[in-house]
C-alpha cells in the first residue's frame, strides 16, 4: 500500500526489488525524486544504479514493491501505456546510442517523428535544440565524425528535444575529457533551471561535488545512503 | 502514411542487397508456381474439351429387330448423361474404316463378310446445358448402357482417359504441394529479411521505442516494406512468366499441340499477386511479433 503522501514528489518508490535470477539488483529500495529536483544516485558499479533508472521508463520491470512516476502507478500501466510514460523522460546514456548511418539532423528530428510532432514544426525545433547545445553547425555531419564529447552534446539534444519533464542521464560524463563533462553538465543545469527534473547516475564523485545536490548511494543494491552535497558556488 | 511508406521505401533503399535478394527470390518463387498454375489451367481446360467430346460406342448383338433397336434406342437417347445418339450400321462403319485406312483398302475388299457390328455413337453431355460429363461419369454411363441386354460391348476410351485423369490428378497435388511451399517460403523469406534489416537497425528501434514511439510508428513501415517486397517480387515473377509464355507462343505457334495455350487471366494474376503481399505480412508479423514482444 501506498502511504505518505508527497505532492511534491514527481517519482516515487516504495520497497522495490528487482532480482535477475538469484542475484538482487535492488533491495527494499524507497526513494521520492521531487519536482525540479536535480539528484545523483551513486555508488560503485553494479551497485544497482542503471536498474534503478531502467525501472522509472519500464525497460525493466519491479519484482516487488511499487513505482511512481508523475502520478502513475508503473505496475498498473499496461503495454500500449508504456509511449505515454516514456514521453515523460528525456534519456542519456554513457554511450550516446547515436545512429551513426544517420546525420546529427536526423538523429534528433527522428525523435520528434517518433513521438507524433507536425512535421513541418520538426526543423525549427531541431535547430533550435542543436543550437542550444552548440551542434547547430554540425547538424550534417555523422557521428562517427564527432568528438566523444559532440556525440554526447547530440545525445542531449535529442533526449531534450521532445521536452520531457524528467532528464535521466546515466553516467552521461563517464567517457568524456573534463571540459566536455563540464559542457554537458551546464547543459543539465540549464534544463534544470527550465523545470525539468534531472536524475543523474554516476560513480564520479569529482563531478557530485562540482555540481552539488542530493546525493543517493547505493551499495549492494541497497541505499546506503541519502546526503545533500552542497554546491560550490554557494560555499 | 506518407511518412510511413517513404520511412519503407527509404529501408529497402538502404538495405538494397537484402532487398534485391528478397524480391528476387519471391519472383522465382511465383515464377514457379505460376508457371505450374498455368500449366495446370490449360491442361484442366484440355480435360475438359476432351471430356466434352467424350463418346461411347455401344456394339450391338448381330441378331436384333428393328424394333428392338428403335426402342433401345430411345431408350439410349432417354438416359441421363447422354446428349445424342447416333445409329452406326455395320455397313457405315466398314466404309468409315475403308475411308481411314486409304491405300490398305483393298484388304477389306476382299472379305466375304463384314466382320463389323451395328452401334450406337452417343455423344456424352449434359442435355439441358453445354456442361461435359467428368469422367467418372461417363464410366458410370457405359456401364448403365452395357445392361442393356441388346448391347455386346461399350468402349470409351477408357484406358487413356483413366490415365489422363488419374496423372491430372496427380499433378492437381503436386500443384497444392507447391502452393503451399511457396505460403512457407515467402513466409519465411520475407520474415527473415525483416529480422535481418530489424538487425542492422536495433539501435534506431531501440531510441524510437526509449523516447515512446507507438507500436504502429514502429511496425507500419516493416509492413509497408514486406507488403511492397512481396508484391514487386511477384509482379517480376509474373511478367518473366508472361515473356516466357509469348516467346514460346510466337516462335513455335499456338496450337502446336494441337491446343490453345492460354495465360493466366488477369484475376489469377490479381490473386497471385494479392496472396504473396499477404505473406508477405505474415513474415513481417511473424519477426516484429517477436522484437516486440517485450
Amino acid at each position: 500500500m501506498i502511504v505518505n503522501e508527497n505532492k511534491n514528489a514527481i517519482i516515487r518508490l516504495f520497497h522495490v526489488h528487482r532480482r535477475y535470477g538469484n542475484k538482487k539488483a535492488l533491495q527494499d529500495v524507497t526513494l521520492d525524486v521531487l519536482k525540479n529536483e536535480f539528484i545523483f544516485i551513486s555508488g560503485p558499479s553494479g551497485a544497482g544504479k542503471t536498474t534503478l533508472l531502467k525501472l522509472l521508463y519500464l525497460e525493466e520491470k519491479v519484482n516487488e514493491g511499487h513505482v511512481l512516476v508523475d502520478g502513475l502507478n508503473l505496475s498498473r500501466i499496461k503495454k500500449n501505456g508504456i509511449p505515454d510514460l516514456r514521453r515523460k523522460f528525456g534519456i542519456i546514456f554513457q554511450d550516446y546510442k547515436l545512429i551513426s548511418t544517420k546525420t546529427v539532423y536526423e538523429n534528433v528530428s527522428m525523435v520528434l517523428e517518433a513521438i507524433g510532432q507536425k512535421r513541418r514544426q520538426i526543423p525549427k525545433k531541431v535547430r533550435s535544440v542543436l543550437r542550444t547545445v552548440g551542434m547547430e553547425d554540425r547538424m550534417d555531419s555523422y557521428p562517427p565524425t564527432l568528438s566523444g564529447g559532440e556525440q554526447q552534446r547530440v545525445a542531449f539534444a535529442r533526449a531534450v528535444a521532445t521536452d520531457p519533464k524528467i532528464i535521466l542521464a546515466d553516467e552521461p560524463t563517464g567517457n568524456l575529457d573534463n571540459d566536455s563533462a563540464a559542457i554537458i553538465m551546464d547543459l543539465l543545469i540549464q534544463f534544470h533551471t527550465r523545470g525539468a527534473t534531472i536524475i543523474i547516475a554516476t560513480h564520479d564523485m569529482e563531478l557530485i561535488r562540482k555540481k552539488g545536490g542530493r546525493v543517493v548511494t547505493l551499495r549492494d543494491g541497497r541505499i546506503q545512503s541519502i546526503s545533500f552535497q552542497e554546491s560550490p558556488r554557494k560555499l | 502514411m506518407t511518412l510511413y511508406i517513404k520511412r519503407a521505401i527509404n529501408d529497402i533503399r538502404d538495405n538494397g542487397f537484402v532487398s534485391s535478394v528478397t524480391i528476387i527470390t519471391i519472383a522465382l518463387l511465383v515464377l514457379m508456381v505460376s508457371t505450374f498454375i498455368l500449366f495446370l489451367d490449360n491442361a484442366g481446360r484440355i480435360m475438359v474439351d476432351w471430356e466434352k467430346g467424350i463418346r461411347i460406342m455401344a456394339y450391338l448383338k448381330s441378331d436384333i429387330t428393328d424394333e428392338a433397336l428403335d426402342l433401345l434406342m430411345k431408350n439410349i437417347q432417354e438416359t441421363d448423361g447422354v446428349k445424342d445418339v447416333r445409329f452406326v450400321s455395320k455397313q457405315q462403319a466398314l466404309d468409315i474404316l475403308k475411308e481411314q485406312m486409304h491405300h490398305q483398302e483393298s484388304i477389306l475388299d476382299n472379305l466375304e463378310e463384314n466382320p463389323l457390328p451395328d452401334a450406337f455413337e452417343i455423344i456424352t453431355g449434359s442435355k439441358s446445358s453445354d456442361d461435359a460429363l467428368n469422367f467418372k461419369q461417363v464410366e458410370a454411363l457405359a456401364a448403365n448402357i452395357k445392361t442393356f441386354s441388346e448391347v455386346e460391348q461399350v468402349e470409351y476410351g477408357q484406358q487413356w482417359l483413366e490415365r489422363f485423369s488419374s496423372i491430372f490428378d496427380l499433378f492437381r497435388l503436386i500443384g497444392f504441394a507447391m502452393g503451399g511451399i511457396f505460403i512457407v517460403g515467402a513466409i519465411f523469406i520475407i520474415g527473415n529479411m525483416i529480422r535481418l534489416v530489424i538487425f542492422t537497425r536495433r539501435n534506431e528501434l531501440q531510441i524510437m521505442r526509449l523516447v515512446g514511439a507507438y507500436d504502429r510508428f514502429i511496425k507500419i513501415p516493416f509492413y509497408l516494406q514486406g507488403i511492397i517486397q512481396a508484391g514487386l517480387g511477384a509482379l517480376i515473377g509474373i511478367v518473366i512468366l508472361y515473356a516466357g509464355y509469348v516467346y514460346l507462343v510466337s516462335s513455335v505457334g499456338n496450337g502446336f499441340l494441337m491446343i490453345d495455350i492460354y495465360f493466366l487471366s488477369l484475376k489469377a494474376c490479381v490473386i497471385i499477386i494479392a496472396s504473396s503481399m499477404l505473406f508477405g505480412m505474415l513474415g513481417c508479423f511473424v519477426s516484429l511479433t517477436q522484437f516486440l514482444k517485450d
